[in-house]
């Protein structure tokens, strides 16, 4: 009988084809409650391709074991010892800029998702989710992609869809096609160096421009050039469904 | 058979209470961990039923004690994610997934969801204790 194929080696049917090897996940959990932490330690070493480096129980242990450890994905909670009156995320993004941070909380609000999202989060997971949402979720956000629950897709949703029709339409600014091509690579995280070489413009020349339009439109982060993208329909529905992914 | 329940919400040990009791079982139930444990240090028990979210020391921390000092000890936890009241109950959610999972690996021989049927407990306390 024929063995199986094995991944990383050629397939008979298909002689061009190999499969990827899988990476293993490399996870780092923040949160401040001990039997959050052992449960979601716990569920997650269930996954095959998931492997928790660390966990930390208040916001400097964890940026401390973040800068140690270079984890794929910081899993953190919202509100932490440490952070006494701000969000965790954003200290643990100023602290380690390059970390990628998945926030997994009990908040619900709109305005703590948008905090944490400017804050430089890349995913935003309510704890009463389900589990296949967690999972889903950190597989995205760890490849570098933005990921939301189901919860908090159908509340930004429903906020977009209830929020007044002004705010839906174009600025009093005239946006020039190259302001709106720009936007629009901006919004779907295109390095600058990309956006210059599809502007066919040098790279200095294109910060300035950048950094000019955000200034004359005031908008202070990737994610509220994403939003301002969504509300002026610079973006097709697979790039907005590209950019919050609902798992 | 006696039957050891700790569990914080009263009508969950009243309810378990009176599905379980019978001319043959014997339910003792305590409201949280530290009378739990005192009542597993005054006399044996066939079975113990834990909440995980327990005011005080939590369930996990509690089973991994009952494991630690009575290593005999079929043990049952039951959580609804950290959330009260019936109503509020999410078998589904991230946090219960995550507490069931805590316990079972704290050693737990079963692990059920809150709200669970009748029937379901049954069904696990006979796989745990088949006799």
């Amino acid at each position: 009988m024929t063995q199986p194929t094995l991944a990383g080696t050629t397939d008979a049917i298909w002689p061009g084809f190999v499969r990827p090897e899988a990476k293993m996940i490399r996870l780092v959990l923040i949160d401040d409650h001990p039997v959050v932490r052992e449960g979601i330690c716990a569920l997650l070493s269930l996954e095959s391709d998931m492997t928790i480096v660390g966990d930390a129980g208040d916001i400097d242990a964890g940026i401390e074991l973040v800068r140690r450890c270079q984890p794929d994905l910081v899993i953190c909670d919202l509100t932490m010892p440490g952070c006494t009156g701000d969000i965790a995320v954003r200290k643990l993004c100023r602290e380690c800029p390059t970390a990628r941070v998945l926030v997994l909380t009990a908040h619900d609000a709109l305005e703590c998702m948008r905090e944490s999202f400017a804050a430089g989060a890349i995913g935003y997971v309510r704890k009463d989710a389900l589990r296949v949402d967690l999972l889903a979720s950190v597989r995205r956000a760890a490849a570098g992609a933005h990921a939301i629950c189901r919860g908090v897709g159908d509340m930004v949703m429903r906020d977009w869809l209830l929020a007044p029709a002004s705010t839906h339409s174009l600025p009093e600014t005239p946006l020039s096609p190259e302001d709106r091509r720009t936007l629009r690579l901006i919004a779907l995280g295109v390095p600058t160096w990309r956006i210059a070489a599809d502007l066919r413009r040098g790279v200095k020349g294109v910060e300035k421009y950048r950094a000019s339009l955000l200034r004359r439109l005031n908008l202070s982060s990737t994610a509220a050039v994403a939003q301002f993208a969504v509300r002026c329909n610079l973006l097709s529905r697979e790039e907005v469904d590209q950019l919050f992914v609902t798992e | 058979m006696r039957i050891l329940v700790i569990d914080d919400e009263s009508f969950v040990r009243e309810a378990l209470e009176r599905v379980l009791k019978s001319p043959t079982i014997s339910v003792v139930a305590a409201a949280d961990a530290a009378a739990g444990l005192a009542a597993l240090s005054e006399s044996r028990f066939d079975l113990i039923i834990i909440d995980v979210v327990l005011p005080g020391m939590d369930g996990v921390a509690a089973i991994k004690q009952i494991r630690r000092d009575y290593p005999d000890a079929r043990i049952i936890a039951i959580s609804g994610g950290g959330n009260f009241g019936l109503s509020a109950y999410q078998p589904e959610a991230i946090s219960t997934s995550a507490y069931l999972a805590a316990c079972k690996a704290a050693g737990a021989d079963g692990i059920l969801a809150k709200p669970f049927e009748t029937a379901e407990l049954r069904a696990l306390i006979g796989q745990i204790l088949p006799d």
